[in-house]
């Protein structure tokens, strides 16, 4: 047997490496997604006071802080039965939208654009943000860099700092926002929604017009049938911040619709022992192996799994190009993973309308924002979407609000099990006997992975780990005849 | 002082220092040069940029602090404000148990 490893994978949050393992005639036999770290969170998290979850979560990424911030603050409040006044809420939202604006850009623009913009075959040097701004031009970059400071402004204006804020807190946030600042976060919106919606027409020009990449994102390679789960408001419209969690299954029929503090009745995980990372499948459908379909217990939490999972979208921009993308892409649910990409923008634009929605409120200043809890501290659920999948936070504490047990299934565990199918499948497609496994080869197996944006740093919550992500191909007798290290 | 408040249970005044409103805040054993944005928006430090410059142990110099702010006469009224921070350790050396006296203790 022959074994390829990419190690370490790039343009990704966190650490991993992929493992090829071949068959005697050089063709694919098995792939997997390697986690090869540990971090503890949920243990060291013990003992601690409730109330600071908000600010210790958030430190296990630097990449999406606010989203733990803000399951933690939602979990909190579940923790001490309180309900922040309606400003507070709006608040979080704001700053949760402004976050997932600049957050879902990244990934476009520096993540997975490289792969689009530049190519997916072309030279490694130049698949990164700065072939990106080559391609596009500098005035673009500008733009787009523009739009990344805009918007972590805004969440700083609200939560006092863009990486690691502190506003959100056990009832509610910490401070209001004066007139002067809702101004700013005005004017901060109206140009995301400018650059979102030119970001929708860059991809439309660069991937949707080109025929080789369409046929791409539509190829079987890169396409599974699973169930999507995405947060829904109460019209079934995509919501970030608050609602129920909707799961779809793989022909787009409602299978279930729960509350957070329900999650255990669906989501189980399967252990593997080959990785640190667990695999999250819907309990009620049974973990049936890394399989598709629906027998499979399998599902996605993505941008994509966020638009199947709902009904629409609930700002109107963002409403037309889901309808444009159902159309296009020939109904719902869209089974493509490379799809991700362009619903991850349509999530963009809706983010950046959100963000003027809120931002222009007339209650958004409002300066009650705090309810002090009464109720002894019992047990406790927060859900978030976290701009790569459904984030969930569990916490039981003893009376005096003090942590005796920490739960966290994180944005991107969801989609483990589908990642490892996504890349085994893309690398089925793409390795034949005889044909030489070329860096294109390796970058094209993980753009199979990229799709999801996965954040491994915060999958990886459960002790510490080294950075690397690293494809090894080894052959029938498990000799490494090759390895691909990304640095 | 004569007790110790959670930030979540009562309503900060941002005017006024952190630590003269009984809300447990890392400052005084914190190097500078963040800016405060967590002080400006209205929430206690917690240390996160380490010990000053010649302070060996962040959580002792934040436990010196504390003892000089506090109205005490005898070792039960000590007891009694010390037992209103609900978590030490775990707040004096947030970011730096790994490098404290105690852990070097630990490990001997």
């Amino acid at each position: 047997m022959k074994k390829i490893s990419i190690d370490p994978i790039t343009r990704l949050e966190g650490h991993g490496r992929i493992d090829l393992f071949l068959n005697g005639d050089g063709e694919l036999e098995n792939a997997y997604m390697v986690i090869p770290e540990l971090r503890g969170f949920e243990k060291f998290c013990e003992g601690r006071p409730v109330e600071e979850m908000p600010r210790i979560t958030q430190r296990i990424c630097g990449v999406c802080p606010i989203a733990h911030h803000m399951a933690a603050a939602k979990t909190g409040d579940a923790v001490y039965h309180v309900d922040p006044p309606p400003t507070a809420k709006k608040l979080r939202e704001l700053m949760n939208s402004a976050f997932f604006v600049a957050d879902h850009a990244i990934h476009f623009y520096a993540l997975a654009g490289p792969d689009f913009v530049v190519g997916p075959g072309a030279p490694k040097a130049e698949r990164n943000i700065l072939g990106v701004i080559k391609k596009v031009g500098v005035d673009v970059g500008g733009q787009v860099m523009r739009l990344l400071k805009d918007n972590h402004d805004a969440a700083a204006i609200i939560g006092g700092r863009y990486i690691h804020s502190v506003n959100a807190l056990v009832g509610g946030v910490s401070k209001p926002i004066t007139e002067e600042e809702r101004d700013k976060l005005v004017e901060i919106a109206k140009r995301s929604v400018e650059t979102a919606k030119f970001s929708i027409q860059i991809f439309g020009d660069i991937v949707l017009k080109n025929q080789a990449y369409l046929d791409l994102v539509l190829s079987d390679a890169y396409t599974h049938k699973t169930y999507y789960m995405g947060l829904v408001d109460k019209n079934n419209y995509v919501n970030f911040y608050d609602g129920l969690v909707r799961v779809v299954d793989p022909e787009g029929n409602e299978f279930v619709k729960y509350a957070p503090n329900e999650y255990l009745d669906v989501v189980a995980e399967h252990i593997e022992p080959w990785t640190y990372l667990k695999f999250p499948y819907l309990k009620k459908v049974g973990w049936k192996g890394f399989v598709d379909g629906i027998e499979s217990g399998v599902y996605r939490a993505t941008p994509l799994s966020r638009l199947n999972a709902a009904d629409g979208m609930a700002t109107p921009l963002a409403q037309a190009e889901y309808l444009r993308f159902y159309d296009t892409l020939g109904g719902k649910p869209v089974h493509q993973t490379l799809a991700t990409h362009w619903a991850r923008l349509i999530e963009l634009l809706y983010a950046a309308e959100r963000s003027l929605e809120l931002a222009e409120d007339p209650k958004i200043t409002d300066t009650e924002v705090r309810t002090i809890p009464t109720e002894i501290p019992t047990e406790g659920v927060g859900i978030v979407e976290a701009p790569r999948g459904t984030l969930t936070h569990h916490y039981a504490t003893d009376e005096r609000g003090l942590l005796t047990k920490v739960n966290l299934i994180v944005g991107t565990t969801n989609n483990y099990a589908a990642i490892d199918m996504s890349i085994k499948k893309a690398a089925q497609g793409l390795i034949k006997a005889g044909v030489e496994i070329s860096d294109a080869v390796l970058n094209q197996i993980e753009m199979a992975f990229r799709a999801y944006d996965p954040c491994f740093g915060c999958a990886t919550h459960t002790l510490p780990g080294r950075q690397s992500f690293l494809v090894r191909v080894f052959n029938h007798d498990m000799e490494l005849v090759q390895e691909a290290l990304r640095e | 002082m004569k007790e110790f408040k959670r930030p979540h249970l009562v309503e900060a005044d941002p005017e006024i220092c952190f630590l003269a409103q009984g809300i447990l805040c890392c400052g005084p054993a914190t190097r500078a040069g963040c800016g405060l944005p967590c002080i400006n928006a209205n929430m206690p430090c917690r240390g996160c940029y380490g010990p000053p410059a010649g302070v060996e142990d962040q959580g002792a110099k934040l436990l010196s602090a504390i003892a000089a702010i506090i109205d005490v006469e005898t070792p039960e009224d000590v007891q009694r404000i010390m037992d209103t921070i609900v978590d030490p350790v775990g707040t004096y050396y947030r970011f730096s148990l790994a490098d404290s006296i105690l852990c070097e203790l630990k490990s001997r």
